[in-house]
């Protein structure tokens, strides 16, 4: 399925009359798929939720955003599933003397394990509440209910909101002995099994052979990362993966002498980074099947780019070489333009003349 | 940063005896011995700065088949100038691929002439066009001008104030970047002149400097199309090499260019 | 030592540095404007984008001496007080920012580049007008989207 949307949202059908333009103009161009399954979230995590005498609660997490919008994310859920409101949310990472302890952020686990665990706590939070609710609502034995934020005495109108639960949990007195003072819990996760992001990536290059030169001309993206909790976030975290992919596929590498070890590329002059004029403008997709595996349905999101894009480039680059002669299992990453120029003058001579 | 001393005189006489009082460089857009500095390629203990003296800024002019550039016109001001834009707008095109925008913003063509940087553009241009140099003492031919690797006729201390170009019949310029400093991995400035002459020079690529291509000039001459570039090549023992591109790639890569400045003639293309 | 005279998002400042002291080092040193950021220090990457008297420059290739007498504008001046300038909401609005590193630079290059060309731009030119502006996380598209949406409120207000 992802397969199909990725060729119908790359216009798969017009390929031929935009590699016959590019042929016209002495250019090869070619497509590649890049049909791919990984791994996401490893270890465990550890997520805390405290609340203060005002009714505003911090997370506090064990993963580390340098970027992925977890402030964001986070607290979408917090408000979701608790009901306080999004200017109420504070967010702490990353300090260790704030934070006791966590994992951090790599391996595409924060969604899965630091929301997961951060489910934890919010319902450890909900049960805390629940029996506050039932103290100061007198339910007297009845149930309590929660929903939408509010807490409700079964069968009856008598509510209070989740955030008035809270303040009370720092009454000055009255507070029933076993509750304690104040409203706090933490929560974990653990991947086992950890879940499995997929999707369809294509791209279209156009190879000048005279020069070796590669332009991406057009790249799409279709993403099963299960439940998209923010769309824009999760775009741009396919935006940034697939540039690097490109990048390293294309243009990036860590060259040594080989006598002396000493490191060649040791800054941009030589380290090869795309600018933007090297990325073309990514169309992407997501088709969400919610992962089955834990309580938010979430599949990790941070590396499908990277994994994708050096495949689905690579193919491409074979395919707007098939036909030259060349030995597309030879190829080597980074496809400098040396190296392509290379591979079709050592096959065809005249063509890269 | 290593220490240095920062001087800011308000004449060419000024800045050259300073120069001559001690260990010197000038600084122009600074954008060449700023980064030299810090990889420590270069420890100047005197910075004179030439951007405040009004003998350099003497601007764009045309005139008489003329084009004459000041030494501390910026790539930025080069690039939008109606008047190159007219006269040469390969060279118009040329600064207006240096670095970046903000690059533009504070390289000056005196500061890359006098680097003759060997994957800077404007040397390239400056030979193929015949330019002449002129400079606080007497003016220089371009052909004499550039020496080496980083190595111009100039003497210690002396201070070029601007260039004048010939106008051509037509010029064109093509580069193609290296991947990582987007500096030129081999690029062609090729200039056709109304007495039928031809020059063709490359940048980026010569293991000695910018070179003029004599055999494909004369070729070029005969007929001024990529037709006529047929069956020549540029010798790999000749070339530069590095992580981006052999003498091989290069003596190939720069031959393209010299054929795609003769193609588009008129204007300048970067490829990449 | 020498003494250095700018004026900085509007403010005067003057003071004794060392005669090598780069204008992105007195800044953040000095001034305490950390807003501008030292990327790569070989003048590719565009983090320390500010402008001098008007123009974008990249302040780690720019002795604070050379650009003593003239005025400096960095991110922490482009907007007038708690309102965000219209770029910065853009890049805010668009996700055009994920570690923020290279954000103040690409903001600053922006800034320059809308002026330079009226506010009439399209995705090809500024994705050219970024060749000095590097950025590891967004993959520029979000970044590209932001700017043009900045420049076209910047045409709709000039109208």
């Amino acid at each position: 399925m992802a397969l199909d949307k990725c060729l119908a949202l790359s216009d798969w059908a017009g390929f031929e009359a935009r590699r016959a333009a590019s042929e016209r103009a002495g250019l090869r161009r070619g497509r590649g798929i890049a049909c791919f399954i990984e791994q996401g979230g490893i270890f465990n995590e550890r997520m805390e939720l405290r609340f203060d005498p005002s009714g505003m609660v911090t997370i506090v997490a064990g993963t580390h955003s340098h970027g992925q919008g977890h402030a964001t994310t986070y607290s979408q859920m917090v408000t979701e599933w608790l009901g306080v409101p999004f200017e109420a949310i504070r967010f702490i990472q990353g300090d260790t003397e704030k934070v006791p302890f966590g994992r951090g952020t790599y391996a595409a686990r924060s969604s899965m394990l630091g929301g997961a665990a951060l489910k934890n706590a919010a319902d450890i939070v909900i049960e805390k509440g629940k029996a506050m609710a039932g103290f100061l609502l007198e339910a007297k034995g009845a149930g309590v209910e929660f929903a939408e934020g509010i807490f409700r005495v079964a069968n009856t109108n008598r509510t209070m909101p989740l955030v008035d639960v809270a303040k009370a949990f720092y009454r000055k007195g009255g507070i029933p002995k076993e509750f304690g003072l104040g409203l706090e819990a933490t929560g974990s996760y653990a991947a086992d099994p950890p879940n499995f992001p997929n999707g369809c990536h294509s791209c279209e290059v156009e190879i000048d052979p005279q020069t070796g030169s590669i332009v991406v001309d057009r790249y799409t993206s279709v993403d099963d990362c299960g439940r998209v909790v923010n769309p824009m976030i999760c775009r741009g975290q396919i935006h940034g993966g697939v540039a690097q992919g490109l990048g390293q596929a294309q243009r990036e590498g860590m060259v040594y002498d080989r006598e002396s070890g000493q490191l060649l590329s040791g800054s941009f002059m030589d380290y090869a980074m795309p600018r933007a004029s090297d990325i073309p403008e990514i169309h992407g997709e997501f088709h969400e099947v919610p992962c089955k595996t834990n309580p938010l349905g979430i599949k990790g999101i941070g590396e499908a780019g990277t994994i994708a894009a050096p495949v689905a480039f690579m193919n491409a680059v074979a395919d707007a070489l098939d036909g030259l002669g060349v030995d597309s299992d030879a190829l080597q990453m980074p496809a400098t333009p040396e190296h392509i120029w290379a591979a079709i003058a050592a096959a065809r001579p005249h063509a890269a003349a | 940063m290593r220490p240095t001393t920062y001087h800011r005189p308000l004449t060419l006489k000024a800045a050259a005896a300073i120069h001559a009082a001690g260990d010197s460089a000038y600084i122009s857009g600074g954008h060449t011995i700023l980064p030299a500095i810090k990889q420590r390629l270069a420890a100047p203990e005197n910075l004179i700065d030439l951007r405040h003296i009004s003998e350099l800024t003497t601007g764009i002019h045309a005139e008489g088949g003329l084009l004459s550039i000041g030494a501390a016109m910026s790539h930025a001001h080069v690039a939008a100038s109606a008047i190159v834009r007219s006269a040469i707008p390969a060279l118009a095109g040329l600064a207006g691929s240096i670095g970046d925008p903000m690059v533009r913003h504070l390289g000056t063509i005196g500061g890359s002439v006098a680097n003759n940087d060997p994957a800077a553009d404007y040397p390239s241009a400056l030979l193929a066009l015949g330019a002449t140099v002129f400079t606080d003492r007497r003016s220089l031919k371009a052909d004499d001008f550039f020496t080496g690797l980083y190595a111009s006729a100039l003497d210690a201390g002396e201070i070029v104030t601007r260039i004048t170009f010939p106008v051509p019949v037509s010029a064109g310029y093509a580069k193609f970047r290296n991947p990582a400093s987007r500096y030129a991995m081999a690029a062609a400035f090729v200039a056709r002149f109304a007495d039928g002459s031809v020059r063709a020079a490359v940048t980026g690529a010569g293991n000695r400097g910018v070179f003029r291509a004599a055999a494909m000039e004369a070729a070029l001459r005969q007929s001024f199309s990529t037709d006529a570039l047929r069956g020549l090549a540029f010798e790999a023992g000749d070339m530069m090499s590095d992580i981006h591109g052999s003498a091989e790639y290069r003596a190939h890569l720069a031959k393209v260019m010299v054929q795609r400045a003769v193609q588009f003639t008129g204007e300048a293309r970067i490829f990449k | 030592m020498t003494s250095v005279q700018l004026t900085v998002n509007g403010k005067l400042s003057t003071a004794e540095v060392d005669d090598q002291t780069l204008l992105v080092e007195f800044l953040r040193d000095k001034l305490r404007l950390t807003g501008t950021h030292v990327g790569c220090d070989t003048s590719q990457c565009g983090a320390c984008v500010v402008h001098v008297d008007g123009l974008a420059v990249k302040s780690c290739t720019m002795l604070a001496a050379q650009a003593s007498g003239a005025s400096v504008l960095t991110i922490e001046g482009i907007s007038g007080g708690d309102e965000l300038h219209p770029l910065q909401a853009a890049f805010r609005k668009h996700h055009g920012l994920q570690c923020g590193y290279c954000t103040p630079g690409m903001i600053m290059c922006a800034l320059d580049m809308i002026r330079r060309h009226d506010g009439k731009l399209d995705a090809t030119t500024v994705r050219e007008e970024l060749e000095g502006n590097i950025c590891r996380c967004t993959g520029y598209q979000n970044i590209v989207a932001a700017i043009l949406d900045a420049a076209a409120a910047t045409r709709a207000l000039q109208v």
